[in-house]
């Protein structure tokens, strides 16, 4: 076994219900078939999750894995994944964050730390170059994600920096829409993998190793990461661009219907000055931004209300910038907040677009303030801003149309835009208390509460509630919301990202966006729709596979040169059709994990409001429609699943190969 | 010469191939661009453009291969 490859060629596998150890090696071959990251994850998921088994019960795994990049020198891909049968859709469940703890799995050693298993008390893992040791972790119980952090660096001394992935009361409960936590705040939000861990009663994960991790060609690691860094570092905006000038841009972008070419590079100036806040006012010009439980447009939420999220007026709080590790961009940001939450609170990170969305326009809540409350609230409780958004809106629907009342609400006037109520519905929900303990499983499992009827109204895709980005502008968006085997998710794949990366120039057979191309086509089940949807699927697993950073692969991969990365950390010489391929096949595992574990594919179909039924009679996307479920059998068909069901074919299933996976439950003749 | 250009959303297209590329006269400055994609005088002062990644003055003149990049933001987050 090779370990100058950039991975560490093993996993540590923790029984949580009976305390034990083990150290699995992992052959090479399995990082070539499945990378590391989502793709390690998938394989150990899928070899060692018994069929059926509950996601909150002993037999699910729980998994933190790092990139195959993480660590290498190479730039922008310090992510971390956590995986497992996901509570909140009955399928594969992954979700992804930066900060500082991906590179820590490796230095300990590890590609990745999976535990079985359920502790009788609540329990920590600590690891450092002595090895693992599972720890008492009872006293901290009941913390919130932050306090937990300061806690154990309180508890534990170690020689360098403690990592800390924890989670708060929301995981602690088994809310389903818990998340992860590490660095004081930055959320592994999606899917419930904050459930499964509470549900295992493992409180949080410490890790204090100092590996050193290797990989075969360092030199070019360094010359491809220098290139990338020159560029980003010399893409500025000019100090006099304000944020007054996003709802121009947003206007300016939905004016042309016409395709064209797209430099992503000097999009990361408009990260580098407001983190992803840019979209807060842009995306509600151009449409990209749900309104009123995604029924309303900008004529209900205008600019003298939009105008309270200009990403300058975030900015005025921000008192320090951040980068992830081994970023160059650096979005994120700390915000001074003692004066917005009377002192409650002394900071917050910078609130991501998507909480903004989730708790402005979502629910026309003018307030910058709260939100500002809701996002510490959220970080420290260790809940999904997205999901919690979604469901207050779908509560806030209902209550408009007089099926919800005080007598149900515990007294709270859900009354469009009330941001005392959205404040105190957040605090229940994370607490499990009053009305929030309806909501605090998501909107799906609410709307089952609140009676069928309602069911039109509750905005999820197999379960999980979708991003704050509109299908209906985009709607290659809604294929990976309605196929992905995480469905919801707005990071998969769009019309608009595949434009920004350019992949055509490495990849032989994925189509070129031609300058002047018709923006209208995507509304159709084109094959050219279709062979873009692969292609953005099976690069995301890529992605995801190496630890990648989303904003890295839409700057375009003519200058975040992934491939060329994967070849020098490893020493593979694949090409990037070769990779493609080992992308499909991720892709693939996590959909055959989803049709062994009984889930129809079919029935991950996104609400059919944001494919455009019935369509928005005002707003920028005026009359947009199309049909989801073509959409979704042409995507099917290109990535070798049945066009009809969704289940990976038997063909598609030999030609990929799975080593030693047993894929007889979900072939298809 | 030809040069690679990532134009604004509301320039003339027709100036390009389906490529994104512009033929110019040899020794062709920057501000010439502009013309030939008719970027609005009012909102020149808005438009950020680098030439290879570097932002530069409107007569610094061209050569063959140069990418001229105008931003647009990308979504997500």
């Amino acid at each position: 076994m090779n370990f100058l490859r950039g991975y560490c060629g093993k996993i540590l596998m923790v029984n949580l219900s009976d305390s034990t150890f083990e150290e699995i090696e992992i052959p090479d071959t399995i990082y070539e078939h499945f990378l590391s990251g989502v793709g390690l994850g998938a394989y150990i998921l899928y070899k060692y999750v018994p069929k059926g088994a509950d996601p909150l019960g002993p037999d699910n795994i729980l998994g933190f894995v790092s990139g195959l990049l993480t660590g290498t020198g190479s730039f922008m891909t310090g992510r971390w994944m956590a995986v497992c049968k996901s509570p909140l859709t009955g399928g594969f469940g992954d979700a992804n964050c930066g900060g500082t703890f991906s590179p820590a799995i490796k230095q300990c050693g590890y590609d990745g730390i999976f535990f079985k298993g359920q502790a009788q008390t609540p329990v920590m893992l600590f690891i450092d170059n002595k090895g693992p040791q599972l720890l008492d972790a009872t006293a901290l119980w009941g913390l919130d994600t932050v306090a937990t952090e300061a806690a154990i660096n309180q508890m534990i001394t170690a020689k360098k920096k403690l990592a800390i992935a924890t989670i708060g009361p929301a995981g602690e409960h088994q809310s389903l829409i818990a998340g992860i936590s590490n660095d004081g705040g930055r959320m592994a939000a999606r899917s419930g993998v904050g459930t499964v861990m509470g549900s295992k009663k493992l409180k949080a994960v410490v890790l204090a190793g100092s590996k050193m991790i290797h990989c075969e060609n360092p030199e070019t690691i360094r010359t491809i990461s220098r290139d990338y860094a020159k560029k980003v570092k010399s893409s500025n905006l000019p100090p006099m661009v304000t944020g007054a000038i996003l709802p121009l841009m947003g206007k300016s972008m939905i004016a042309t219907d016409k395709a064209i070419p797209i430099d992503g590079m000097l999009s990361t100036a408009i990260m580098k000055k407001w983190g992803t806040g840019f979209t807060n006012t842009m995306g509600m010009t151009m449409g990209d931004t749900p309104v009123k439980n995604w029924k309303g447009s900008v004529v209900d939420f205008p600019y003298l209300k939009y105008r309270h999220m200009n990403p300058d007026l975030i900015q005025k709080h921000e008192t320090q910038k951040y980068h992830c590790y081994s970023c160059v961009i650096g979005c994120g940001g700390l915000c001074d907040i003692k004066n917005v939450t009377n002192g409650r609170f002394p900071h917050t990170h910078k609130p991501e677009y998507e909480t903004v969305a989730a708790f402005g326009s979502l629910l026309l809540n003018k307030d910058r303030d709260s939100i500002f409350l809701i996002n510490e609230l959220l970080n420290r409780g260790g809940m999904d801003s997205i999901s919690a958004g979604n469901t207050i809106a779908f509560a806030m629907e209902c209550y408009e149309k007089g099926w919800l009342n005080q007598e149900v609400t515990s007294g709270l006037d859900l009354t469009w835009g009330n941001a005392e109520a959205i404040m105190t519905l957040v605090e229940q929900m994370i607490a499990g208390t009053g009305f929030g303990a309806i909501l605090q499983n998501g909107v799906k499992k609410a709307s089952e509460i609140l009676g069928i009827e309602s069911a039109p109204l509750a905005i999820h895709a197999g379960g999980q509630e979708p991003g704050m980005h509109d299908p209906r502008l985009d709607p290659i968006l809604g294929i990976h919301y309605s196929c992905d085997p995480t469905p919801g998710r707005h990071t998969i794949g769009a019309g608009s990202y595949y434009a920004y990366m350019r992949i055509w120039e490495d990849v032989t057979w994925a189509p070129k966006v031609k300058l002047g191309e018709d923006k209208s086509e995507e509304y159709e089940a084109t094959n050219q729709v279709g062979l873009k949807s692969m292609v953005n699927a099976c690069i995301k697993q890529i992605l995801d596979g190496s630890g990648g950073c989303f904003f890295a692969m839409v700057s375009g991969l003519n200058h975040f040169k992934i491939f060329d990365y994967l070849n020098a950390a490893t020493g593979w010489q694949k090409t990037p059709n070769e990779y493609m391929t080992i992308g499909l096949r991720m892709q693939t595992l996590r959909q055959a994990f989803n049709v062994r574990e009984g889930i129809n594919p079919r029935n991950f179909k996104m609400n059919e409001r944001l494919s455009g039924h019935p369509p928005l009679k005002e707003g920028p996307l005026k009359g947009k429609s199309f049909d989801m479920d073509e959409m979704m059998g042409v995507h099917y068909q290109f990535m070798g699943w049945d066009k009809k069901t969704g289940i990976p074919t038997k063909t598609a299933l030999e030609d990929l190969g799975f080593c030693d996976l047993e894929m007889e439950d979900v072939t298809h003749d | 010469m030809k040069v690679q250009i990532y134009p604004p959303p509301f320039a003339n297209l027709n100036a390009l191939d389906e490529d994104g590329m512009l033929i110019l006269e040899p020794g062709a400055r920057l501000s010439s661009v502009y013309r030939r994609l008719k970027i609005p005088l009012v909102l020149q002062p808005l438009v950020i453009c680098h030439v290879n990644y570097q932002r530069v003055k409107l007569n610094t003149q061209l050569k063959d291969g140069d990418v001229i990049s105008f931003i647009l933001p990308l979504a997500g987050g």
